[in-house]
């Protein structure tokens, strides 16, 4: 690192967070400390049939915090789907918000959240810093291994009519408290498992590729990599070893610090487009695409990709032809998707040649493009969009 | 550099948390602007002259004291915090202030006075307060908000001394006017003594009036005695002339053939003008009893539709063949009419035969309508009608219309009359509606049975 960029004016933001076994069970105790009288409790239909949902409402009911449920969300959230939840909100009377699930409840939250307290339509706020006032007391806690809305301050909601996932980018939507606990992981099938982990991977490789990365920032990004490397196939493997379960939490952990402050790139913004279009679910979207953002990204930051080959456990010399250093560091990459069972193309996920001009566009106005470390033509994005088919 | 690279930069800035809004999630900006409002709301009840007071309507204690309550009771607001509220209100006051507390609608207005229990500093201020629950939040509040009347009382006491003193201007007025109203009452007796003179012409008239009655009655029977000899012996000679003489007179006696049919022309003329004598003695007997006042009306609740069938079937005769058609207009959801069955029949079968007699050919109804608390009864026809100037005669005593050079009398020319008091015996109106060559419409009314 050249010493004239520790003197770049950086910033870390984290929520206050708490990482461990049970750690959801503090939920009712955080809920009581924020003054909460009655929460929304925003999660998913599958997340509540195993049973993680009527935990935490447990714990809050414990506390003497009334609960709301609200469990009326697609996969990938939309936007009519965050105004019903908002005009819940508002029609039981309720102070806060508690997120239990994935990526979908825990990024429907946020707009909630922030459609509450700003009486606004939630498309309103897309873009980057758009939202005037911080959504209420809100509390995250996690079901996947991937994700990290719990520590960003990201939302991506589906523009149902314009069919595009539009980010918002916001201060403004990071939650007080998220309580990550290994324990509710545990339900995830392999398949899951693997598109999440690889959603991990990316939020750390993109993060530390990112022309905003920092001296933290990259130390949480390398320290994701090397996790993810290590328990991702054994997590798939022995989806009971709450050891494993929880070294892939706190992958996803250090990779959501990474990229929530040093932001993300083509892979994402890539895949926003994809999920928006086709509705497609995210971590598979990130996955197909790894490697072939990798592959064109490489050559604007090789030392860094080589930095990430290496955390992967690839016996990369230094002396090594530049050449020779990409096989390896998309080696170790395409070698970790098949191990992990993800084998399949953007075609095999129903995506057609005549969809490409419309995602190609639809990805180059992506936020998450801005730092990427090659700043793309609409050209070379169809490209990638086509060798990942 | 270029401008796109600038936006890019600029982006990149807030992206990265450097923008202007990008500082940490806070909600003291909020929690700041809320403090500063609330502060400004306190300020501003500080100044009023009205005490506030927060109470937890669970527990009855006070937990928030401001505006004049300082004022009014001499305390620091810190001081009544946690107090029962009812203890700083007049004791009589404090059960129904605590009948509130558990009615989450209630929204009372009362006077009272506050003041501390135990004793204060300050005398009891007279206050009117509004007292208003609200529900929702940690727990429920009363509101009360209370406001110094002390300046209302003494205006009503000064009001109370102003009417005492005009009460008392007012005796003596009433002293010097008790003196004037004693000569004026002089003179309403000097009055009143000419009335009772009045009063006893008055009644002398009346008595002869009665004498009158009563001699027409009297007279009526007298005739009447004589008369059904009359009758009954003419009807004997009319029978025994037709079954006994006339059959034994053989036809060689042409001449006292004759005369026999003369004869019996003659006593056929006796039996029919003693009939009419004696319907007209009937008749002025029944209007001199009631004009009497001797006719006692059996009231009680008829169907009109029934009784109407009554009188219609005893008139049915006047209505053969080739005469008038008499048809009924009588809805079934009339009311039952309190009236005499018998009189009410006697006014009835009255106006039908009239129609009937009126009207040569053509129709006559028989119809009612409920008109409010009354039943209007009418007899229309199409029959030949009458003169205006005749309608405000037909309903007295022996006023018949017609033509008396071309049209014999018929009847006795009592039968309206008797109507007309038979149906104001029942608090009915009777009154004709006619036209010349069109018909008439003759209507009564009776009251509906109550109930």
């Amino acid at each position: 690192m050249n010493d004239d960029r520790i003197l770049e004016m950086r910033k870390f933001v984290a929520p206050e967070f708490v990482f461990g076994k049970d750690s959801s069970l503090l939920a009712g105790q955080y809920a009581k400390n924020l003054c909460v009288r009655k929460a929304l409790v925003v999660s998913g239909p599958i997340i509540k049939r195993s049973g993680w949902t009527d935990r935490v409402t447990d714990s809050l009911a414990e506390a003497g915090v009334d609960a709301v449920l609200f469990t009326e969300l697609s996969p990938n959230p939309r936007d009519s789907e965050v105004m019903a939840g908002a005009a819940l909100y508002g029609q039981e009377g309720c102070d806060s918000i508690v997120a239990v699930g994935g990526g979908s409840p825990m990024d429907c939250a946020k707009a909630i959240g922030v459609v509450s307290t700003n009486k606004r339509h939630v498309l309103d706020f897309e873009g980057v810093d758009n939202v005037p006032r911080p959504c209420p007391p809100l509390i995250c806690i996690p079901t996947t291994a991937g994700t990290a809305s719990e520590v960003s301050q990201f939302s991506i909601i589906l523009d149902s009519k314009r069919k595009v996932k539009i980010a918002i980018v916001s201060k403004a939507m990071i939650p007080d408290a998220a309580l990550i606990d290994p324990v509710l992981t545990t339900t995830m099938d392999a398949s899951l498992t693997a598109y999440t982990g690889l959603d991990a991977l990316t939020h750390a490789i993109e993060a530390y590729v990112s022309n905003a990365s920092s001296p933290v920032t990259d130390l949480h990004a390398l320290q994701a990599v090397r996790l993810v490397s290590e328990y991702l196939v054994r997590a798939i493997r022995e989806p009971d070893d709450l050891v494993v379960r929880g070294q892939m939490l706190l992958a996803s952990l250090h990779a959501g610090l990474a990229f929530s402050n040093a932001i993300l790139g083509a892979v994402h913004a890539m895949a926003h487009s994809l999920g928006g279009l086709l509705d497609l679910p995210h971590g598979q979207c990130n996955a197909l695409l790894l490697d072939q953002v990798m592959d064109y990204n490489f050559d604007y930051a090789p030392e860094r990709f080589t930095d990430i080959g290496r955390a992967m456990g690839a016996d990369i010399s230094p002396k090594a032809s530049r050449e020779r250093q990409k096989a390896l560091v998309l080696g170790a990459i395409r070698g970790l998707k098949s191990e992990a069972g993800v084998s399949e193309t953007l075609s095999d996920l129903g995506v057609k040649p005549a969809d490409i001009p419309e995602l190609t566009a639809k990805a180059m106005d992506d936020p998450c493009m801005i730092t990427n470390p090659r700043q793309p033509s609409k050209e070379e994005i169809a490209r990638v969009y086509e060798d990942a088919c | 550099m270029p401008a796109e690279d600038k936006d890019l930069l600029a982006q990149r800035r807030k992206l990265i948390g450097l923008g202007e809004r990008s500082i940490s999630k806070s909600y003291y900006p909020e929690l700041q602007q809320r403090l500063d409002e609330l502060e400004r709301f306190r300020s501003l009840m500080d100044q009023g002259n009205d005490a506030i007071f927060l109470v937890d309507t669970a527990t009855g204690r006070i937990t928030d004291a401001t505006g004049a309550a300082e004022t009014m009771l001499g305390v620091r607001p810190q001081k009544l915090i946690h107090r029962l509220f009812t203890d700083i209100v007049h004791p009589e006051t404090a059960s129904r202030i605590e009948r509130l507390y558990s009615n989450p609608l209630a929204h009372k207005t009362m006077e009272t006075l506050l003041m501390l229990k135990g004793g204060g500093i300050h005398p009891p201020v007279p206050v009117e307060m509004t007292i208003r629950i609200v529900s929702g939040g940690v727990f429920n509040k009363a509101v009360v908000v209370a406001r110094d009347i002390s300046e209302r009382k003494k205006a009503e006491a000064a009001l109370k001394d102003y009417q005492e003193t005009l009460e008392q201007r007012v005796q003596e007025r009433t002293r010097e006017l008790t003196l004037s109203n004693e000569r004026l009452q002089a003179e309403v007796k000097d009055r009143l003594a000419a009335e009772a003179l009045y009063k006893e012409a008055s009644e002398r008239a009346d008595a002869a009036n009665k004498a009158k009655t009563e001699f027409l009655s009297m007279v009526s029977h007298e005739l009447r005695t004589p008369l059904t000899s009359i009758l009954g012996f003419a009807k004997i000679i009319e029978k025994r002339l037709n079954e006994n003489v006339v059959p034994a007179v053989g036809p060689e006696n042409a001449k006292a053939l004759s005369s026999l049919g003369i004869v019996s022309e003659n006593v056929a003329i006796i039996v029919s003008e003693s009939r009419r004598l004696s319907a007209l003695i009937n008749d002025v007997l029944d209007i001199a009893k009631l004009e009497a006042g001797k006719v006692e009306m059996r009231l009680e609740p008829l169907s009109l539709a029934q009784v109407a069938g009554q009188a219609l079937a005893a008139v049915a005769p006047l209505f053969k063949d080739g005469g008038p058609v008499l048809s009924k207009d009588l809805p079934a959801d009339l009311p039952p009419v309190l009236a005499d069955r018998d009189r009410l029949i006697q006014v009835l079968v009255n106006l039908l035969s009239n129609a009937a007699k009126f009207t040569a050919k053509g129709a006559v109804t028989c119809r009612a309508r409920r008109d409010r608390n009354m039943v209007r009864v009418s007899v229309e026809d199409t029959g030949r009608g009458m003169a205006e100037q005749g309608l405000k005669l037909i309903f007295k005593k022996f006023v018949q219309l017609g033509d008396p050079m071309t049209s014999k009398p018929h009847g006795t020319g009592l039968g309206l009359a008797i109507c007309r008091h038979i149906v104001e015996a029942h608090g009915g109106r009777i009154w004709a509606e006619s036209e010349l060559g069109k018909g008439s419409r003759f209507h009564f009314t009776l009251p509906v049975a109550p109930g």
